[in-house]
């Protein structure tokens, strides 16, 4: 009720007060003789939040020596993510801490097992806990080589480079892209020249292999969901495998790299879900906790999409990535090195959309 | 019309008397030698005292209530104490000014107001990665205070005659009824920590007097913003300050 507001019911409360000229700010006059009295709010304190967005992730690379690996028996369906499989990972075996362990690391912790990029992209750098080999630094030119780099590729390779993001300090909307980073053909070697599809002359520099490697983006609802996915494959040899992993994914009628490139880079990428099994994502259960996004549709609907929960719920990616067997010469000594980008935007006041 | 407020008793105007005498002998002191009545001098309410109530709002939510009276302390407790502040985060406080006096009634007295920037250690409370990615260097001060937006008003309303009929003393700036007193970034708004600088608020504009009668309440407005597109480099920031009122007796009725 107005009248009781601050307890002011016993006075008339000034109206409107119509035009009032600019306040002029005077001095004070304490020399004065006059009754005074000051009322003072003193110590209101604003302090902004944080928005940060960390990751870790593995990456499994199923060619050659992996495969010696998987048929000598040391690496397993159960344990596919073993260190000996790696191309790469951040934390890097030798940090103390595993991909596993990091589920109870706190993440926005300064002396945190994860990473922030660029910087921590640099595997010499102090700060970085990423693998130091030579798929994740450059010593010729002395820099560091992007998240994915695929050279001497052969038909039904595969990999699986899993991420666990997490948001310090607060809810935020995320979402994926990846960026052609380099593409060579490396030179027509004699079966290349002789595959029909193998284009020549001019449309010869960048190779094949962007159009020929098949890339699916899924999303756990924990890392055990990952690893159980491939726990249930029953190959035992590393054809058997590959075929398996190719079916499982459905990486035959998958989109390509270069079609993924293409789609993540509309807006600012394609937009991901905290809950793509509630509806506002666009692609299918893989299993009850795998959701594989359907990326030519343009990933989940931002009206639609939940927000990413700061800390512990983590969000658990995998971008998988896979040559089918009959799209072979083309592509033969072609090479192409990805970077994927996650970019998250506060979830207050948002309604997901993206920025720019 | 005599208030509740005022208790005519014969002790009462005695009292009433007894400080008229003291408070014209101060008056005279004062034209020959200039004596300052500092806040030990004057004791709270005892000639002229200053009640305030608010209400706060953070992002449409109520967050404290309080109402006018009771004499305590003469410093109060801070009104606004935020932290996780984001970009499109806003708050308001709604202010009423009523005098008072402990004994007798109230002067009139003129009105003044503002918001002083306070002296915190670390205003930029750590440079975390997102911040440096801005671009953000300055590792000793923040950057809240010229992105953050305030806004002084009269939360007046409107009224019939003296009947007030809504949107007073609601926190809420209605530019069809209420009237702006000051607004700009805090920087360009707030004064600094040693100011000796006030706002004069005047409760009748209409009118010659600028001075708050014993039987009147002047509802004031606060509110801050911090815009969206305030950008990253004001990660963790932070930013302390007194939003203070003062009633000084006035020359004329």
């Amino acid at each position: 009720m107005p009248n009781d507001t601050f307890g002011l019911s016993r006075r008339k409360l000034l109206g409107a007060a119509g035009t009032i000229g600019g306040a002029a700010a005077i001095g004070g006059s304490s020399t004065l003789a006059f009754f005074s009295d000051e009322e003072r709010f003193p110590n209101n304190q604003l302090t902004a939040g944080e928005l940060d967005l960390k990751l870790a992730w593995q990456e499994l690379y199923f060619g050659a020596s992996a495969e010696d690996a998987f048929e000598s028996g040391s690496i397993s369906t159960a344990n596919l993510f073993a260190n000996q499989a790696l191309t790469e990972s951040y934390p890097a075996p030798g940090a103390g801490v595993t991909f596993e362990t990091l589920a109870s690391d706190d993440a926005c912790a300064e002396s945190s097992f994860y990473a922030d990029t660029p910087e921590d992209l640099d595997p010499t750098a102090a700060s970085s806990h990423r693998s130091l080999n030579d798929d994740t630094y450059n010593t010729q030119a002395n820099q560091p080589k992007p998240i994915l780099s695929i050279t001497d590729a052969k038909p039904a390779d595969f990999g699986f480079l899993r991420f666990r993001l997490v948001l310090c300090d607060n809810p935020g909307y995320i979402w994926v892209s990846g960026t052609l980073e380099t593409e060579a053909e490396n030179g027509l070697n004699e079966p290349e020249s002789k595959d029909s599809d193998q284009p020549t002359g001019a449309q010869a520099g960048g190779g094949e292999l962007a159009d020929e490697l098949r890339v699916r983006l899924v999303q756990a609802t924990s890392g055990a969901a990952i690893e159980n996915l491939f726990g249930g494959l029953s190959a035992t040899t590393g054809p058997e495998l590959s075929e398996q992993v190719i079916d499982l994914f459905d990486l035959e009628s998958a989109a390509t790299l270069r079609e993924f490139v293409n789609a993540t880079s509309q807006n600012v990428g394609l937009p991901l879900d905290a809950e793509p099994f509630s509806g506002g994502a666009s692609g299918s259960a893989l299993t009850p906790d795998v959701f594989m996004y359907d990326i030519s549709d343009g990933g989940a609907q931002q009206g639609d999409r939940v927000c990413f929960e700061p800390n512990a719920s983590a969000g658990q990616l995998g971008l998988v990535t896979a040559l089918p067997a009959d799209h072979a010469n083309e592509i033969q000594s072609d090479s192409l090195s990805v970077d994927l980008t996650f970019y998250t935007e506060q979830c207050r006041h948002n309604d997901g959309s993206g920025m720019n | 019309m005599v208030g509740p407020e005022i208790d005519i008793s014969k002790r009462t105007l005695l009292t009433v008397t007894g400080i008229s005498f003291l408070g014209a002998a101060g008056a005279s002191q004062a034209l020959t030698q200039p004596v300052s009545y500092n806040r030990q001098n004057i004791v709270d309410g005892e000639g002229l005292g200053l009640r305030v109530g608010w209400k706060e709002w953070y992002n449409g939510a109520v967050q404290e209530n309080r109402a006018a009276g009771g004499s305590g302390p003469a410093d109060s407790s801070p009104v606004v104490t935020l932290s996780n502040l984001f970009p499109g985060d806003s708050g308001r406080l709604a202010f009423g000014l009523t005098t008072h006096a402990d004994t007798g009634s109230p002067p009139p007295a003129r009105l003044q107001t503002r918001v002083r920037t306070l002296p915190i250690s670390d205003t930029e409370n750590g440079i975390i990665e997102p911040e440096a990615a801005a671009g953000d260097s300055s590792l000793n001060s923040g950057e809240l205070q010229d992105s953050l937006e305030l806004l002084l008003w009269y939360d007046t309303g409107a009224s019939v005659g003296d009947a007030p009929l809504f949107g007073h003393c609601d926190g809420s700036f209605d530019a069809s009824v209420d009237t702006e007193l000051s607004r700009g970034s805090f920087s360009a708004i707030a004064v600094p920590a040693t100011s000796d600088a006030w706002v004069e608020v005047d409760p009748h504009p209409n009118e010659s007097s600028d001075c708050l009668r014993r039987d009147e309440a002047l509802c004031l407005g606060v509110s801050w913003q911090l815009p969206t597109d305030a950008g990253n480099h004001l990660q963790t920031d932070r930013l302390a300050f007194a939003i203070e009122f003062r009633a000084v007796q006035c020359q004329q009725p």
